[in-house]
């Protein structure tokens, strides 16, 4: 990755998931400041809004109101298909349930995104999509996904997300479907994206270890923003320990 | 945009249903191209092997009988025209061949007709193997008749037994006997299955008048109008046009009819088409139910990829992108089950068409024509567009919605 993460700025963002003047807000946050590089743990109980934070900040859904800025440019303002293209090149999503396509092999599955944009599987992208199972251990001998292990599962997911080297990183929970030592792999990579890449990382988790070794952790509660702290360099630390 | 991985994903992983859904779509397209196909063939068939008729002339009656009998040697009752009207049309002198038609007899299972030698020349277009018979005890055999050149047989009386009567049945045996001096070109008619006689063969072994004065034993024209006995039907073929329909006029009388098969199978050929109509919409109304249970069937496994095509969008597939997904994998069902359903409906009607070979001696040319790859082309649009229905719903949705859909 080359140029500098862009900082996320959130101001007075208001979420709901039905019309109406009685309508519950799903997310309500005032303000917030994520600056380029950042290592970002949201943490919450269930329902608290996590997910809608991460949908909201990766431009999938409309906020009621609010502003959603990535370097100072609006996200929301932008037309569909420019939101579509800004997710491919500058987000690398990654879920809970890995979402691959258990018919393809690693290699097609991480290079499903360059087929949005009917790149060919062959070249470069071709030759970094090798490189990033490389990287991350996955083998690549040519048989489905469905036969790896979990842990090997969303290190594919990661290397997709990491297609089009992105500079941004959004997780949904990537360790909660994972054993411990799968999981471990997991939060090293995340870490190593920030710490070393230089991306932005922000990730939902209920995963202590993953909360740990983040530096910095804000909790959601009923939609609303309860705790936002700052952990200096915990995770490089850590990372340097690992 | 290039959709085919994850097209090829998800067929693949429902590839039971999708082959269930593809040998619908393949079965429905095949009975209407077999249905038209084989219509067609029969039209072709049939017109062929009445083309030598030019005209005919019988015993007041249907018509449609005189053409089962004498053009297509189906067992049937047909009146004898009257022996003064036989002589009078066989002397015809408007005509290059009047040929008499005298039916009764078998010899295997296969007719024997009596005729004169110019007529078995006119069918076949010459013989493959030997000549034609002129003694009244010869035969000429057709292409395909169960007799070869040289044998002698006695025939049996009786238009013929199906394959599967009882051998041990008496069939009654002429004393008389026939050899057989020659073999005809293959005709793809049911004359290919018939031995010819001279027609004064068939009046003796029934005990008529053979068409001659005693002690004259030449055979064929011309016949003494003295000694004549009737016939089920003449056919003539006129030396004009304009004489075809003089002698059509002149033999439509209180005991004579006169017709063109032609127009015989043009009036037949009617109602067939309109059977063929009715079962060509009910073969396209069944297309389209098909499809439409496709399309309810493929909707149902895309609502359990809802969350899939979610995950694509907010890796930063276009909407566009998720449409041909869903597009292209009924697109591909529809086309391969179209194209599948043209050949098997092809084979299907070569193989029915064989079978009506084999028993009717007709031969039957089952082939693609452009109205069969109009029926597939019009079964693959339909699937085309109606494909755009899920297709848009997929394109519709949310992804929040389907981000969080269980």
């Amino acid at each position: 990755m080359n140029a500098r993460p862009p900082a996320l700025e959130i101001n007075g963002l208001q979420v709901h998931y039905s019309d109406g003047p009685e309508a519950v807000a799903a997310l309500e946050i005032d303000r917030l400041s994520v600056p380029s590089g950042s290592l970002l743990a949201v943490t919450g109980p269930s329902g608290s809004g996590k997910s809608t934070f991460l949908y909201a900040i990766g431009g999938l859904l409309r906020p009621r109101r609010g502003r959603v800025l990535w370097d100072g440019h609006d996200l929301l303002a932008q037309a569909e298909p420019a939101r579509d293209r800004w997710r491919r090149h500058t987000v690398g999503f990654v879920f809970q349930d890995f979402h691959l396509l258990p018919e393809l092999t690693p290699l097609q599955n991480v290079l499903l995104p360059a087929s949005f944009e009917g790149f060919s599987a062959r070249g470069a992208i071709k030759q970094r999509a090798i490189a990033l199972l490389e990287r991350f251990s996955v083998p690549q001998a040519r048989r489905s996904t469905a036969v790896l292990s979990r842990g090997e599962q969303q290190r594919v997911a990661l290397a997709r997300a990491l297609l089009f080297d992105p500079p941004v990183i959004l997780a949904d929970e990537p360790t909660a479907s994972l054993d411990a030592a799968s999981g471990a792999i997991v939060i090293d990579l995340l870490a190593q994206m920030s710490l070393t890449d230089g991306r932005t990382v922000i990730a939902i988790s209920h995963d202590h270890e993953l909360v740990e070794r983040f530096s910095r952790r804000i909790a959601l509660e009923h939609g609303r923003m309860t705790d936002d702290t700052m952990r200096g360099k915990i995770g490089e630390a850590a990372l340097v320990a690992s | 945009m290039n959709p085919f991985l994850v097209v090829r994903a998800t067929i693949a992983r429902h590839r039971g249903t999708y082959a269930l859904f593809m040998a619908l779509v393949a079965v429905a397209t095949a009975i209407g191209v077999a249905i038209t196909t084989q219509e067609a063939a029969l039209r072709i068939g049939s017109a062929r092997a009445a083309d030598k008729f030019d005209l005919v002339v019988a015993a007041p009656g249907s018509e449609t009988d005189v053409v089962l009998a004498a053009i297509y040697l189906r067992p049937g009752t047909v009146p004898l025209l009257e022996p003064a009207m036989t002589a009078k049309v066989l002397a015809e002198p408007r005509a290059k061949i009047s040929a008499p038609l005298g039916f009764g007899d078998n010899i295997h299972g296969a007719a024997i007709v009596g005729t004169v030698a110019a007529f078995v020349d006119h069918l076949s277009g010459g013989l493959q193997q030997g000549r034609l018979f002129m003694a009244e005890s010869e035969a000429v055999a057709g292409a395909a008749a169960p007799v070869e050149i040289g044998e002698t047989f006695h025939p049996e009386h009786g238009r013929g037994h199906d394959e599967d009567e009882d051998e041990d049945e008496h069939h009654e045996e002429h004393t008389a006997t026939l050899t057989v001096v020659g073999r005809m070109k293959p005709t793809g008619t049911p004359w290919d299955n018939s031995v010819i006689v001279p027609i004064e063969f068939v009046w003796r072994v029934h005990g008529l008048p053979d068409g001659h004065a005693e002690g004259d034993t030449h055979i064929g024209p011309p016949f003494d109008a003295d000694h004549m006995s009737g016939v089920p039907a003449i056919v003539i073929k006129p030396e004009t046009v304009n004489a075809a329909y003089g002698l059509r006029m002149l033999y439509r009388t209180p005991t004579s009819m006169a017709f063109f098969p032609a127009e015989a199978l043009v009036r037949l050929y009617e109602v067939l088409g309109n059977i063929r109509e009715l079962m060509s919409w009910l073969a396209l109304a069944t297309q389209g139910l098909v499809v439409v249970a496709m399309l309810a069937g493929v909707m149902a496994i895309l609502t359990l990829h809802r969350r899939q095509f979610a995950v694509l969008r907010a890796l930063g597939a276009p909407r566009l992108y998720i449409f041909l997904c869903v597009w292209t994998q009924i697109a591909v069902i529809a086309v391969a089950g179209a194209l599948l359903g043209l050949l098997l409906g092809a084979g299907a009607a070569v193989g029915v068409s064989h079978l009506i070979t084999q028993a009717t001696g007709i031969v039957l040319p089952a082939r693609i024509g452009p109205d069969e790859i109009t029926l597939v082309a019009g079964m693959i649009a339909f699937g085309l567009i109606v494909a755009t229905v899920p297709g848009f719903i997929s394109y519709r949705r949310s992804i929040i919605e389907n981000l969080t859909a269980q």
